[in-house]
């Protein structure tokens, strides 16, 4: 046996191959270090290249495209004597064959092996490479390359290499080895989607058989530091994982062995003649009537046929729909809760789904049709009858028929997805339109450019290389810096990204969608022309000759015309794009912050004059998607010193400008800066303290021409408009300067914190509304006459004009100067609660009645601590080109992609409620309650709007369900920390953090309530609202919050709580195992505490925590107690009526624990 | 191939004979536009093979010396498919088809997958390939081998047949076809034609100067340096010799009727024992 395995081995050293895929692979290890073109995650973090988990990652991901090579590289040596016909030679001589059959797989295993090396090797090789930022580097450590080959190399090389292996030698055919890559793809994309939710996480982990679904998971929970320097541990998903897969593993390829056999399989003889049928059939004489069009409908017919016969398409179709019902199933999941399958929503994910599998299709396809009758040697019989060139035609007509059969396929597989959910408002046209019009023009355009590469390569395996390398290309160009990469009018067969909508269909998206469809079409055209062009006819013609030969007429004027047109659109369009209208590469963009810091940060700490009073008259024109701002500010001078300039932020881009802006008082400008939008002006007479002025300016907005990108321009569309308004700001805006501390240090601006600190002298005096004091505010809005328009404040008039709605809005109380103006066709549900009238402006019934239920509730809460300062409450649907609610004063809008159409079952974290909730919140959590413009800010805005949306759900659906969102919550936290691109902060100096302020905020908030009791709790919120509601300069700080709240806190909690604010603290805890005696549960326990330093590193600290511990009786919670924790292990005892199933700490999850699954 | 060559054909059945690797193939496949040759011109009637290939191949029926199928398609949807590429549509190609699967004898077995097919059936669903559409010239490269005595007769009538109104080019390595077919015959050798002629007129031109002879299998060596072979076989243990001699050889040497067989050999040379 070694033998053969020594002979396998020499015979893929002497392959080309071999050196192929090392080089290839050897080079992707270094371009991973080296390059930022090819890289995985993000590059915003601080997270080496060569971290111990960036390399373990890397080279498990290598080992799934892998695939393919292992499908090359075992499928060959078990089926090439089968391909060479000499296995007839083979099996007669006298070798066993268990030492034929083990030596192969053994020696092309090894060899596999030793090909993903090199990506280890490659990634190795990218330290030494000079030119490598030395930041993005860190020590090298030899056993970050050890390692993941003991953990993933070898399972799963032998994995694979039984599976393909054993696939072919027991089919014998080539192709399947292929499907089994294929298949490895859908694996890997099932388990993805299973791994977003909570709920199937596990089997997500069980199904991935490379393991990288363990990898991620068991580091899911790592701050940027840990994945720095600690090495993937054997977790215990990691163990398991592997444990199964070596085990099908082996059982795969014992069975294949014992199926194995060298007898030659039993040709079927069906020896059913139909006798005796002697009829004499007179000759015909007539003559071919060469039918174009005859020719094309047998040729289609023949081809579809054979598709339909062919096992590798009906795989390829069938992994497709198996993915897309997984995908449908996990699709827009917020906590796990799934969304109404409407049907613009499943035309989405089908396309986000089908994209590889029709990239996959179409040249696997394509390829068959070009080269089937050089495999068949069919070719002569074939190339000499008259009608071969039009052959070429009819084969490529069918595969974009059988496209279009995969479309409909697809809308079936919709609707019964939908018949499935019982959502029976099919939308077939919705369907049509979008399948039609978006996918399967991709497939047609992916086919041609396939017809291309394969009739212009003529290597079957070279031209599914070059193609796939083109689509991967394609798809990843605009990772590039280079702008020309990022450019939208080379990216071949893509258009930009257009949001259909149930507010306006594809509104105005469908002229650039139409328009690029017709731009790449006229390219199609010409591949297909090319590619038919190239058909070599005859035997070992050169290709210039081929398409001298099959050149004519007809052919030079469908090139001309498609060319011409061609051209006309690219010029059309880049003229649109790049002429008419800006682009900017991401280069760009930073370059115009790095600037404004430059020029401008000298201005920082000059106190500007606060806007007191505000009117605006908005004109609206949907269906131009523009939008018209008058407005008039007064501006007032709040401090005790006098001012004498005036820094003004005016709007800059190609589609909206400043028609003018003019002062009360007299001014003169000194900077006018039209690349940035800076102006200016200093004071002719400086203006005194109390001293006002009036500013009064115009802004339009009109979109012109068809951007590259996707085009929510004005925010104005046919219908759903929502725009947070356009007027200049005043002072130097700190929130455009780039935070990235790499980049910083690329552009050499200074070390600089995100935030300023919260006893800023400052910004004290400054809300995130930098530039205004509350204001009065008013507004006229006007819009088409289908259409209503809304802003903040109460309606007061309504009226026509000219044709057209006209709303004024007028705020009886002063309001934050931040706004929201809505102009859309709405159906309206209104009721009066309370003396607040609430209502609805919506275009999804849906869940209309648990958005007023959670409005209620929220109200309830909340005019406990504060009363509702204003006379009405409205939450507005607007389309999904965003996905958020956000909250103005009276006034809520909510994306249409975010709960409106959630489908919330029983069990099911209602998170419509939920989100409401939270939006309420904020009428009290910064239109209330406005904090200064410093570290924390986000923690007194949104941690205690999240503390509300919690507080919501818990009154509706009881403290159970709170726990399962706030699993969630800790998830998401914890998740979180691996994207942290600086530092992380304790939760009340939150300085933009989502994960922080969001996810651990209202965790934090709603445990120290439930620990302290909601009513002492309350009480701190309402004294704390009723001294800082409406207060400014100074604004009220996190400090003002935790100085009003420690001192109702206990002694006994004081010092776990302030962790929980002031530190960064993650316990790790469970029970171990309980005993039941006598009335005394005894628990022993595992309870560590770890403390993290902003960079991430980890220190365990001693516990003396209070958790709490819950007594199930079956899958009923029965009991909670509360104990205190004071060592990492331990017994407790604790009294107890009856005898527990199970015992677990924290049953709530209250804790930061991570060991939440 | 080399050389110059000039054919005229006219409603006749040409066979183009020659050893293996003499370039009968690439006769063919020029003729068949499959091939283009380093120079010269194919005419058929009025067309430039070269310079309209489709005119040609519309009155083109081909039968290669080697060819597959899709072998997971029933021989009719297979033939169905070529009777299209000719240019047939509709009825008129059930017609053809049927006609041509009576013709080859494979009418019975037309709802098998090709796969299943023997060697022989194949060969004789690629001369029903060719002779779909009519063909007005049919050019069939060594059509009989791998088919058995009957079904050869079969096809060779068939041909024969055919020949009478149209033209057909043949090319094999089998003496006997071109007997039993011939109205003329070319002889290529290393890609050049050493002799063409109708068959009567070829083997009168050696008549009378073909000697054979028993003799022992250790002279055979000796004869081969000193003679003109033209044929050598073993049969029942014993060795004849077959020579050509321009004068008689005396009373060993028995003469006898030349075929076609030692005018390819005369032409060719026979090289080994």
């Amino acid at each position: 046996m070694l033998d053969i395995i020594l002979f396998e081995i020499r015979f893929w050293l002497r392959t080309r191959a071999f050196y192929f895929n090392s080089f290839i692979l050897i080079l992707f290890g270094f371009l991973l270090i080296t390059s930022d073109f090819i890289k995985l995650g993000s590059t915003e973090t601080p997270i080496f290249k060569n971290s111990p988990y960036m390399i373990s990652y890397a080279y498990v991901i290598t080992l799934f495209f892998g695939a393919f090579i292992s499908a090359y590289l075992n499928s060959n040596s078990a089926y090439r004597d089968f391909r060479d016909n000499v296995y007839e030679l083979f099996f007669t001589s006298p070798i066993k064959k268990s030492s034929y059959f083990w030596g192969r797989f053994i020696g092309s295993t090894l060899i596999l092996f030793v090909i993903f090396i090199m990506v280890l090797l490659g990634m190795f090789l990218g330290n030494l490479a000079p030119w490598v930022p030395k930041e993005k580097i860190g020590p090298i450590n030899l056993w970050s390359y050890i390692n993941p080959l003991l953990q993933f190399g070898i399972i799963d090389t032998f994995f694979m290499a039984t599976v393909f292996y054993s696939l072919t030698s027991l089919t014998r055919s080539a192709i399947i080895g292929y499907l089994g890559g294929v298949a490895f793809i859908v694996f890997y994309i099932i388990s993805g989607t299973l791994s977003a939710t909570l709920k199937w996480e596990l089997l997500a982990i069980i199904l991935d058989p490379l393991g990288i679904a363990p990898l991620i998971d068991s580091t899911e929970y790592w701050t940027t530091s840990q994945l720095n320097t600690l090495q993937i541990p054997w977790t215990r998903e990691i163990v398991l994982n592997r444990l199964i897969w070596s085990f099908v593993g082996f059982m795969v390829i014992l069975w294949a062995y014992y199926r194995f056999s060298f007898k030659v399989g039993i040709v079927k003889s069906k020896k059913e003649k139909v006798k005796g049928e002697v009829v004499r059939i007179e000759k015909p004489t007539f003559k071919p009537i060469f039918s174009v069009f005859s020719f094309m409908l047998h040729t289609l017919r023949f081809e579809i046929s054979i598709f339909y016969k062919s096992y590798v398409v009906l795989a390829i179709v069938l992994f497709s729909i198996i993915t897309l019902v997984i995908s449908f199933t996990g699709m827009n999941m917020i906590f796990d809760t799934p969304v109404l399958p409407a049907t613009y929503i499943l035309t989405d994910f089908t396309f986000g789904n089908a994209l590889l599998f029709i990239a996959i299709l179409s040249t696997f396809l394509v390829g068959e049709i070009i080269h089937r009758d050089a495999e068949n040697k069919t070719f002569e019989l074939v190339y000499s009858s008259p009608m071969a060139l039009h052959l070429f035609i009819g084969r490529f007509l069918a595969v974009i028929l059988f496209f279009a059969f995969l479309m409909l396929i697809y809308i079936a597989v919709g609707v019964g997805f939908q018949i499935y959910k019982g959502y029976y408002n099919f939308e077939l046209g919705v369907y049509f339109k979008r399948l039609f019009l978006e996918v399967w023009t991709y497939a047609f355009m992916f086919s041609a450019l396939a017809f291309f590469i394969h009739s212009l390569i003529n290597y079957k395996f070279l031209a599914h290389m070059v193609f796939m390398a083109y689509f991967l290309a394609v798809l990843f160009l605009s990772n590039l810096e280079t702008k020309v990469f990022q450019m939208g009018i080379f990216h071949y067969p893509f258009v930009p990204r257009i949001t259909y909508s149930d507010f306006y269909g594809y509104g105005h998206f469908l002229k650039p969608l139409l328009l690029y469809k017709a731009y790449w079409s006229s390219l199609t055209v010409i591949f297909i022309t090319l590619g038919l062009l190239s058909q070599r006819l005859k035997i070992g013609i050169p290709l210039i000759k081929a398409i001298k030969m099959n050149f004519s007429r007809i052919y030079a004027f469908i090139l001309l015309s498609s060319g011409i047109i061609f051209i006309g659109l690219f010029s059309y369009l880049y003229y649109n794009h790049y002429v008419l209208n800006e682009f900017k590469s991401r280069e760009e963009e930073r370059l115009l912050s790095v600037e404004y810091e430059r020029k401008y940060s000298k201005y920082e700490r000059m106190h500007i004059p606060k806007i007191t009073e505000v009117f605006f008259k908005v004109d609206i024109y949907p269906y131009k998607r523009s939008i018209y701002t008058y407005g008039k500010f007064k501006l007032k001078n709040k401090f005790d010193i006098p001012i004498e300039t005036l820094f003004v932020n005016v709007p800059n881009s190609s589609y909206k400008r400043l028609e003018f802006m003019k002062f009360s008082i007299p001014v003169k400008r000194i900077v006018h800066d039209t690349v940035l939008g800076v102006d200016i002006y200093t004071f002719e007479k400086p203006l005194n303290p109390s001293d006002s002025f009036y500013v009064e300016f115009k802004i339009s907005c009109e979109p012109n021409g068809i951007i590259d990108g996707h085009d929510t321009r004005c925010r104005v569309f046919y219908n759903g408009t929502f725009t947070n308004g356009d007027y200049p700001t005043f002072g130097y805006d700190r929130s455009m300067e780039l935070t990235n501390r790499t980049l910083r240090k690329k552009y050499e601006l200074p070390e600089r914190e995100r935030f300023p600190n919260p006893d800023d002298e400052f910004y004290k005096y400054y809300s995130f509304v930098r530039d205004a004091d509350w204001v009065n505010f008013e507004a006229i809005l006007c819009t088409s006459p289908d259409q209503v328009a809304l802003s903040p404040g109460d309606l007061v008039k309504t009226w026509r004009e000219s044709n057209r709605n006209c709303f004024k809005y007028k705020s009886q109380k002063p309001i934050l100067h931040y706004y929201a103006f809505v102009s859309g066709k709405y159906k309206v549900d209104s009721t009066t609660y309370k003396g607040i009238k609430l209502t609805i402006y919506y275009i999804h019934p849906y869940n209309i009645d648990k958005m007023f239920k959670a409005m209620k509730t929220a109200l309830d809460y909340l005019q406990t601590l504060y009363p509702y300062p204003h006379g009405n409450l409205r939450i507005v649907e607007f389309p999904r080109v965003s996905s958020f609610a956000q909250s103005l004063a009276t006034i809520i809008p909510f994306s249409e992609g975010i709960g409106f159409l959630a489908d919330v079952r029983k069990g099911d974290i209602d998170y419509v409620s939920f989100v409401t909730g939270h939006e309420v919140g904020h009428q009290w959590w910064g239109h209330i309650l406005s904090p200064a413009y410093t570290k924390g800010v986000h923690f007194l805005v949104e941690s205690f709007a999240e503390y509300t949306g919690i507080r919501v759900m818990e009154e509706i659906y009881g403290e159970g369900n709170v726990g399962k969102f706030l699993k969630h919550e800790i998830d998401r936290y914890l998740k979180g920390r691996k994207s942290e691109t600086y530092k992380e902060t304790p939760l009340y100096l939150s300085e933009g953090q989502m994960y922080v302020h969001y996810n651990k905020g209202g965790l934090i908030n709603y445990s120290t309530a439930d620990y302290i009791g909601f009513s002492r709790f309350d009480s701190v919120l309402k004294e704390f609202i009723k001294n800082y509601g409406y207060k400014s300069l100074p604004y009220p700080t996190p400090l003002d919050f935790l100085n009003a709240l420690y001192p109702t806190i206990p002694d006994t909690l004081l010092n776990q709580i302030k962790g929980w604010y002031e530190r960064i603290i993650v316990y790790d805890f469970n029970v171990e195992n309980f005993k039941y005696e006598n009335g005394v549960v005894i628990v022993s326990y595992s309870f560590k505490k770890f403390e993290y330093d902003e960079k991430g590193n980890e220190r365990e600290i001693k516990p003396d925590d209070v958790v709490e511990v819950g007594f199930y009786k079956g899958k009923d919670l029965k009991g909670v107690k509360r104990v205190r924790i004071k060592d990492t292990n331990g017994k407790l005892r604790i009294n107890l009526d009856f005898k527990p199933d199970k015992v677990v700490f924290d049953p709530y999850h209250k804790l930061i624990n991570r060991r939440i699954q | 191939m080399k050389g110059f060559l000039k054919l005229y054909l006219f409603f006749t059945l040409t066979i183009i004979l020659g050893p293996n690797g003499a370039g009968k193939t690439t006769l063919m496949r020029i003729i068949a536009t499959l091939l283009d040759p380093d120079e010269g011109e194919v005419y058929w009637k009025d067309i430039n093979v070269f310079k309209e290939p489709l005119k040609f191949k519309r009155v083109l029926g081909y039968l290669p010396q080697e060819f597959g199928v899709y072998s997971n398609i029933s021989a009719y949807d297979m033939l169905s498919h070529f009777a299209a590429l000719k240019g047939y549509s509709g009825n008129d190609r059930k017609k053809v088809v049927d006609y041509v699967l009576h013709v080859v004898n494979l009418w019975n077995d037309r709802k098998r997958k090709l796969g299943e097919y023997s060697g022989g059936m194949k060969k004789r669903f690629g001369i029903a390939v060719a002779l779909l559409g009519n063909p007005e010239i049919l050019i069939v490269d060594e059509p009989t081998a791998g088919l058995d005595p009957s079904e050869r007769r079969r096809f060779l009538n068939l041909l024969s047949d055919i020949a009478e109104d149209r033209v057909v080019i043949l090319s094999t390595h089998i003496v006997g076809d071109v007997e039993d077919l011939c109205d003329e015959v070319a002889i290529i050798n290393n890609g050049e034609i050493v002799v063409k002629g109708n068959p009567e007129g070829l083997i009168k031109s050696i008549d009378g100067k073909v000697f054979q002879k028993q003799i022992d299998k250790k002279e055979a060596e000796e004869m081969f340096q000193k003679c003109r072979v033209l044929n050598f076989f073993l049969r029942g243990g014993k060795a004849y010799i077959t020579i050509y001699s321009d004068e008689n050889l005396g009373a060993d040497w028995q003469s006898v009727k030349p075929t076609l067989e030692e005018v390819y050999f005369y032409h060719v040379g026979y090289h080994t024992i």
